[in-house]
């Protein structure tokens, strides 16, 4: 048989090689369609809603002034001479309480020195002032002083320590994420837990910011009231101030009505322990005002104390939650992955 | 679309061949036409190690395993001994399993195709042993032919590849029936003898390793990635081989 030329042979070559170059470009083969899994598990890993708690409200007590029950014994004993023309003994064991803190002569000079418009300007002079305090403080006279109270905020009298409680926050837990695993139904089953795990960090954090968002609400809140309550103080006791003149005033005046019954030394005596007692009434007054200053910045101490308890215990019952329902996740996690095995019958 | 395209590169390719063929039994040598069967075991590392196919039948697992290709091939002369040919098959096999992980019971079906395409230099040892062994006293003599002629060769070969996948899920929705190709070069290097049965027909024995592979795309919900897929592998077999130039 005829053998071919090498020429034509080559042009052979070359036409299967350009065909062969044609569309020479790789392909890679796609993937298949990979399963979906659902795991049905997690719809129910949520978290329960928190709403804030109203904080323990704070309980506040005004101070006071209270007259002694001798005293009250005296006013009423003055106030029967008029019609029984008798001094009662109330009036006569004050009039001797007075004898064994100072003599006679002595409450009858204080008695004519002193005037109310004196002891309410407050233009005493030093000495007067320290006599009068020194039988204010006297045994035998103590128990017809008045005497007072000081405002409390929760029970604590203004001036202790509000105690702020303190709550111990719980840890946070953390997600405990699985090695990598190249199996597709392990990684759906991780891939979902993350998921589940994002948004339970998303909606811990939207509780927590809802719950200190409340909590700095109520201490602006707190903060912003002390400045009204101690504004509205002076006019609070010179009100108070101005009953127990009242009270001076109407005293003094029922003891001048029976002065004839009671003669000159029981009166001097009894005006005397009445100056006294006013002294010592406008005393406590100036204390229980200090004081109440003080009660408005222990009133917000109190509050904000309240609401940080209050933050704390619901940041505690979020965390909580949080912990219960990470650790519930991790389990339909395991359980999932556990389900990734294949069961196949091995048909 | 893109699965249409690789057979047209492969039709493309077949027409080429068998236009350029057609014109050379006119115009060239045309040495010899070949149809035969072989059985080829590519390693498929990825599908028969790694794949989802480990965990059908119950974790038992379903490898893709040897199957007998059948093939064709043509061949040109170059010079003395030394040809050209182009040389196709068909391998195909298939692995199905049933499955229940995560909650999701289904069945699945792979079937993966292969066309193995090769441009091929081949080299018969004794092809000139006629001339050789002529009778100088008698040239009217026939010359003899040989009881065998062993040759080797190589072959720069393109794997088009074609994945077939069927999955139905017992209740619930993602069942599939779907289709992937793509395709990659490769090296062949064969050898093998050849006898003369009748005039001009041969019987061939061949032998040829596939070096190859191609790259699978393998994704999950969450991630993508590529996965070489080996085509090494041995590959036997017999052919009846019409020589036209003899």
């Amino acid at each position: 048989m005829k053998t071919s030329t090498p020429s034509l042979n080559w042009l052979v070559c070359g036409l299967l090689l350009g065909t062969t170059a044609y569309s020479c470009k790789t392909k890679d083969v796609s993937s298949i369609t990979p399963i979906t899994y659902t795991f049905a598990g997690f719809d129910n890993v949520k978290l329960p809603e928190v709403t804030p708690t109203a904080p323990a409200a704070v309980s506040v007590t005004a101070g006071g002034v209270t007259s002694s029950t001798l005293a009250a014994a005296v006013s009423a004993g003055l106030s029967n001479i008029a019609s029984s023309g008798q001094v009662p003994a109330s009036v006569q064991q004050a009039g001797a309480a007075v004898g064994q803190a100072v003599s006679a002569s002595r409450a009858s000079q204080l008695a004519s020195s002193l005037n109310p418009d004196m002891i309410s300007s407050g233009t005493l002079s030093a000495d007067m002032k320290k006599e009068l305090s020194a039988l204010a403080n006297n045994a035998a006279l103590k128990a017809y002083m008045p005497s007072y109270t000081l405002p409390t905020v929760n029970g604590k009298a203004v001036g202790a320590r509000v105690g702020a409680g303190g709550i111990t926050l719980v840890p946070v837990a953390n997600a405990t994420q699985q090695d990598g695993s190249s199996d597709a139904c392990r990684q759906a089953a991780s891939a979902a837990y993350t998921t589940v795990v994002q948004s339970l960090d998303a909606t811990r954090t939207s509780q927590n910011t809802a719950i200190n968002n409340n909590y700095t609400q109520l201490e602006t809140a707190a903060n912003s009231e002390v400045t009204s309550c101690q504004a509205s103080s002076p006019t609070r006791y010179t009100d108070l101030r101005t009953t127990l003149r009242t009270q001076l005033n109407s005293s003094l005046a029922t003891l001048n009505s029976v002065r004839a019954t009671t003669g000159d030394a029981l009166y001097n005596q009894l005006a005397l322990m009445m100056y006294v007692g006013y002294v010592q009434a406008l005393t406590n007054v100036d204390t229980i005002q200090a004081a109440d200053l003080n009660t408005c910045t222990a009133t917000r101490d109190a509050k904000i104390a309240a609401a940080k308890t209050a933050r704390d215990s619901d940041l505690n019952r979020v965390t909580t939650n949080y912990n219960t329902v990470l650790s519930t996740a991790a389990t339909v996690r395991d359980r999932a992955v556990a389900s990734c095995h294949n069961q196949g019958n091995g048909g | 679309m893109k699965k249409n395209r690789s057979y047209l590169r492969f039709l493309a390719l077949a027409g080429g061949l068998l236009s350029v063929s057609t014109a050379s039994l006119a115009q060239v040598n045309l040495n010899s036409i070949s149809v035969g069967a072989s059985y080829w075991k590519p390693s498929l590392d990825y599908w028969n190690q790694r794949s989802l196919l480990t965990g059908y039948n119950g974790g038992q697992g379903a490898t893709l395993g040897g199957q007998v290709m059948p093939h064709v091939a043509l061949e040109v002369g170059l010079v003395k001994g030394l040809s050209l040919g182009a040389r196709a098959g068909y391998w195909r096999s298939s692995a199905a399993g049933t499955l229940s992980t995560g909650g999701v019971n289904r069945s699945e079906k792979l079937t993966l195709a292969i066309i193995p395409v090769s441009l091929e230099l081949m080299y018969r040892f004794n092809s000139a042993r006629t001339a050789a062994t002529t009778d100088a006293a008698d040239q009217s003599a026939k010359p003899k032919t040989p009881f065998v002629v062993p040759y080797v060769g190589v072959g720069l070969s393109r794997y088009f590849i074609n994945n077939t996948f069927s999955r139905t899920v017992a209740s619930g929705s993602g069942s599939v029936n779907e289709s992937q190709s793509g395709n990659n070069y490769g090296v062949q290097v064969f050898v093998g003898a050849e006898r003369k049965l009748v005039k001009k027909l041969y019987l061939a024995l061949d032998v040829r390793y596939h070096l190859g592979s191609y790259n699978q795309l393998v994704q999950t919900e969450s991630t993508s990635t590529a996965e070489k897929v080996s085509l090494n592998g041995l590959e036997a077999g017999l052919a009846l081989r019409l020589k036209l130039a003899e």
